[in-house]
């Protein structure tokens, strides 16, 4: 346990310090498209499967051998509650239920397809997304949405987790 | 007549009161704000230093820097000590008056104001270690500690710190033509880089106790002083990374007995620092060009890495011609080596790896290696350094010449992910290619990321797809850019931004202008043209050190394709490609005169006026069933078909094309940035044709452009861009008619 503590703390400390010259970078692209007749917003996440990987198994210490031949049958399900408990968004004000549908490989990144309820007419969307954050602090998630042809965006970080469009 | 004027005027002004019609005002002029604008307003004035094609001018020169090093791990402490002699010669028309070197390590010293640059958010939660070191421990002491400046006479000279740079002042200007020679005497406490960060240090091995070394930015190295700069001295804050300038290098390093080590130049001592055993498979290795020869084997490594000789042994590296010099040791290494043949002569692949990193770096590092330098020297020049070695650091992914540090290893259990493998490749292609860009074409990374790290995300992107043509490239491909380029524009500066003051810097410096150039080879210049133009900006600035305008105006001087546009649009603004079809209407063609077609104008000659007979082209009835739409047989036409029968032979009748039917495409240009328009066609029997408009389409700074298509067989669907090759942001737009794909969200619930 402490050894694993310790790992954490390292990795942790590694990726913020080590400058950004480095090749690695830190960026997952998730795309929210708001679909009025079928009263959801469709989220679309890439995740880069190294990085979230790591982070799984720091977190549940384990490896999950995601996007793998020998991936662990459980391995959805985690993905699933992690993500339900990194995104929440809130449309209109409200607090929307993320579902999280499936997850697919697409090269070295993991697409991951979310969706939340909503009204047919949206004037906001509130998105909290700390994916992979603690982990790799110079993480940034974009967020891009599109309500009818209107398309805005958020750029979520460490220090700004959370951030507010609206239409 | 004055009188008359005002009247009217007072009339005037009347009558627009009466009618209450706001008054527009007159639209004010502008200054040209076309996207085809030459870049005078940007670029540089051409002079005898740089000229106007972008090559090296008759007055270009740099400057020389010659180091001796005597050096020496202290592996117990980890600290690292050194002196060195510099002799810098200017060959700059005019005289110094001081020198500038560079201090890197100063941005580890506990009073480093790098660290007090970064925004921060109080955190909600600790480990017990993590709070300790945040809030309690003292600060690693970091840093040049800096024993003397002497000059060639042993007597000291006169220097001011400031930060990463160190000024040292000359008793009479140093004119040019002309040497100066000067020692440091240095030492510093090398930092454990998983700790305290940095792109050099050392690894720490719980388990056997051992450290792992990657030493690079370890000696006060000269700063760059040039016609377009003056000295590069901008700090080093942790981003932007080095200027240098080119010298050659003897450098004596002292280790344990027991440590196997390897770095920047040829090794002048072999048979002093290795077995006679190892000897002889290093020869080996030369003579084999077709795998890996282990020279220190993982059971002499095993081995080895037990022991801690108080022994020490010194290991003498010269280099020729490089712009800095870095080194790996470690008590832990595996040592493999093969030859690599490039046109005229062989050079040697190297990977030093410890058991960790096995399985994978034995099978695939060395052989990476070789690719990288076979694939590099094919679009640039053959590699001209003797070496180039990959090294396995944990976490580290950094260049220096002829040796870089690769992350990448097997999971604790032996394990490789397809994404470590592919990680792991990605990174040493990387690596080892920043030798050509910017070790050999040695460009100001202090100012401008892009110009190694974009260029050789390019490279690398077809480096790894010639590797495997599976490689899942993270960089290259312009579909790739999109998510970024249509994100929110507080976030977006253009790419020719200072290295420091960027918001995603792998995507803004590394992918964005490897995406570019891919779009300049694939859609703007085509390989040939490109590859010409390329090849050519890599020949005039190797060894020296260019600009970005360099590097724009070669690719334009070599290629006869004016790119001041895409330069202007990509690398100088954040404006995006969204081109769309707007609308689509088809025609038919008929003798009979539509109705509300009021007259006919086509010249005839130069005064004179057509006056018919015509074909008319009759806009369809978007209602019309298109089912019932017939193809045109020019034999229906009446007045067609007799024109043609009285004015061709037989056998010109039989060359005439037979088009059917016909459109017209109305493009729109939705974003900032003009790009070819590329429409593919599908026809009714699922062939297709692709129709390429080029860019100048939209030179007139027009939002739509359209274009008449005649085809011979019904055209059923046109895809812009169909194999996503400009970064289109918006490719929904795209289609016509607008194609609805099945929803995969409804897939997927149906799924469930």
């Amino acid at each position: 346990m402490k050894n694993a503590l310790r790992y954490i703390l390292l990795v942790t400390l590694t990726l913020s310090l080590t400058s950004a010259g480095v090749h690695k970078y830190y960026v997952a692209v998730f795309q929210m498209e708001h679909k009025p007749e079928k009263k959801t917003i469709q989220i679309t996440g890439r995740i880069f499967i190294d990085d979230l990987e790591k982070t799984l198994n720091a977190k549940y210490g384990k490896t999950f051998y995601l996007a793998t031949t020998k991936e662990l049958p459980e391995t959805t399900n985690t993905v699933k509650q992690y993500l339900l408990d990194k995104i929440t968004v809130r449309v209109n004000g409200k607090s929307a239920p993320v579902t999280f549908l499936a997850k697919e490989v697409d090269d070295d990144i993991l697409v991951c397809y979310l969706t939340v309820p909503a009204p047919k007419k949206v004037t906001s969307i509130e998105v909290r997304n700390t994916v992979l954050q603690e982990m790799f602090r110079e993480q940034q998630n974009m967020i891009n949405t599109k309500v009818s042809n209107e398309r805005k965006s958020l750029l979520l970080t460490h220090d700004t987790p959370s951030g507010t469009v609206t239409f | 007549m004055k009188r008359v004027f005002y009247t009217l005027t007072a009339l005037a002004a009347l009558t627009a009161a009466a009618q209450e019609k706001p008054a527009t005002p007159r639209e004010p002029g502008h200054k040209d704000r076309n996207s085809f604008n030459q870049m005078y307003d940007l670029l540089a004035t051409p002079n005898m230093f740089r000229t106007a094609s972008g090559a090296p001018g008759p007055a270009y020169y740099q400057q020389q820097a010659d180091y001796k090093m005597d050096i020496e791990l202290d592996d117990k402490n980890t600290k690292l000590y050194g002196t060195e002699t510099i002799t810098y010669t200017n060959n700059a028309p005019e005289a110094l008056e001081y020198l500038w070197v560079q201090l890197d390590q100063n941005e580890n010293a506990a009073d480093s104001p790098s660290k007090l640059i970064e925004s921060q958010n109080m955190d909600p939660a600790y480990t017990a270690q993590g709070f300790l070191k945040r809030y309690a421990e003292k600060e690693f002491d970091g840093g040049f500690k800096l024993e003397y400046v002497k000059d060639a006479a042993g007597k000291p000279m006169k220097y001011t710190v400031n930060q990463t740079m160190m000024r040292i002042d000359l008793p009479t200007p140093l004119k040019h033509g002309e040497k100066v020679s000067f020692s440091i005497k240095w030492w510093y406490n090398i930092n454990n880089y998983q700790i305290v960060g940095g792109r050099s240090g050392y690894e720490h091995f719980d388990a056997d106790n051992n450290n792992l070394y990657v030493i690079a930015q370890f000696y006060p190295r000269m700063a760059v002083y040039n016609d377009v700069e003056g000295w590069q001295h901008m700090q080093f804050w942790g981003g932007g990374e080095f200027a240098l300038t080119f010298g050659n290098f003897e450098v004596n390093i002292t280790t344990p007995a027991d440590h196997v080590l390897d770095g920047t130049g040829v090794l002048q001592n072999r048979k002093d620092v290795f077995t006679p055993e190892q000897v002889k498979r290093w020869e080996l290795a030369t003579k084999t060009y077709d795998k890996p020869v282990v020279i220190v084997t993982q059971e002499e490594a095993t081995t080895t890495e037990k022991g801690f000789s108080d022994k020490k042994k010194t290991w003498k590296l010269k280099a020729e011609n490089v712009r800095d010099f870095a080194f790996s040791s470690s008590r832990k290494f595996i040592y493999d080596a093969m030859a690599v043949k490039l046109n005229d002569k062989s050079v040697m692949a190297i990977s030093l790896y410890p058991k960790e990193a096995n399985p994978l770096w034995g099978d695939s590092s060395t052989r990476l290696v070789a690719h990288t330098l076979k694939t590099y020297s094919k679009y640039t020049f053959d590699y001209p350094y003797p070496k180039a070695i990959s090294v396995s650091a944990a976490d580290q992914g950094m260049e220096y010449p002829m040796i870089c540090w690769n992350f990448g290893r097997p999971d604790e259990k032996g394990f490789v992910s397809d994404p470590i493998k592919w990680g792991n490749a990605g990174v040493i292609i990387h690596e080892v290619g920043h030798n050509f860009f910017p070790m050999i074409v040695n460009s100001d990374e202090r100012q401008w990321t892009w110009m190694d790290e974009g260029l050789n995300s390019f490279l690398e992107y077809l480096t790894e797809q010639e590797w495997d043509a599976k490689f899942p490239s993270r960089r290259g491909p312009a579909d790739k850019i999109v998510p970024y380029m249509s994100g929110d524009q507080k976030f977006l500066e253009p790419i020719m931004t200072n290295s420091e003051s960027i918001h995603q810097f792998g995507n803004n410096a590394y992918a964005k202008p490897a995406a570019g150039l891919n779009i300049l080879r694939e859609v703007i210049m085509g390989h040939d043209l490109f590859d010409h133009a390329f090849k050519t900006y890599a020949h005039r600035w190797k060894f020296k050190h260019p600009t970005p305008e360099d590097f724009f105006r070669t690719m334009e001087d070599a290629s006869a394709v004016d790119l001041d546009w895409f330069w202007r649009g990509w690398f100088y603004s954040t404006d995006y490609v969204d081109l769309s079809i707007k609308e689509v209407k088809q025609y038919s063609v008929t003798d009979v005169k539509p109705e509300g077609l009021k007259e006919v104008n086509i010249r005839k000659g130069r005064f004179g006026k057509e006056t018919g007979p015509f074909v008319y082209m009759a806009p369809d009835n978007p209602d019309a069933n298109k089912a019932d739409k017939k193809a045109f047989n020019r034999a229906e036409v009446k007045m067609l078909k007799e024109y043609i029968d009285e004015k061709f032979t037989a056998e010109e009748k039989a060359a005439l094309r037979e088009p059917k039917f016909f459109y017209e495409v109305t493009f729109e240009k939705l974003g900032g940035l003009p790009m070819p328009v590329i429409a593919q066609l599908t026809y009714e029997d699922g062939t297709t044709e692709t129709q390429t408009f080029p860019v100048q389409l939209w030179r007139k700074e027009n939002t739509t452009a359209k274009r008449v298509i005649a085809t011979g067989k019904k055209v059923v669907m046109i895809q812009l861009d169909p194999k996503l090759l400009t970064a289109d942001i918006d490719v929904e737009n795209n289609a016509w008619p607008r194609a609805a794909g099945p929803d995969k969200f409804d897939q997927l619930k149906d799924k469930k």
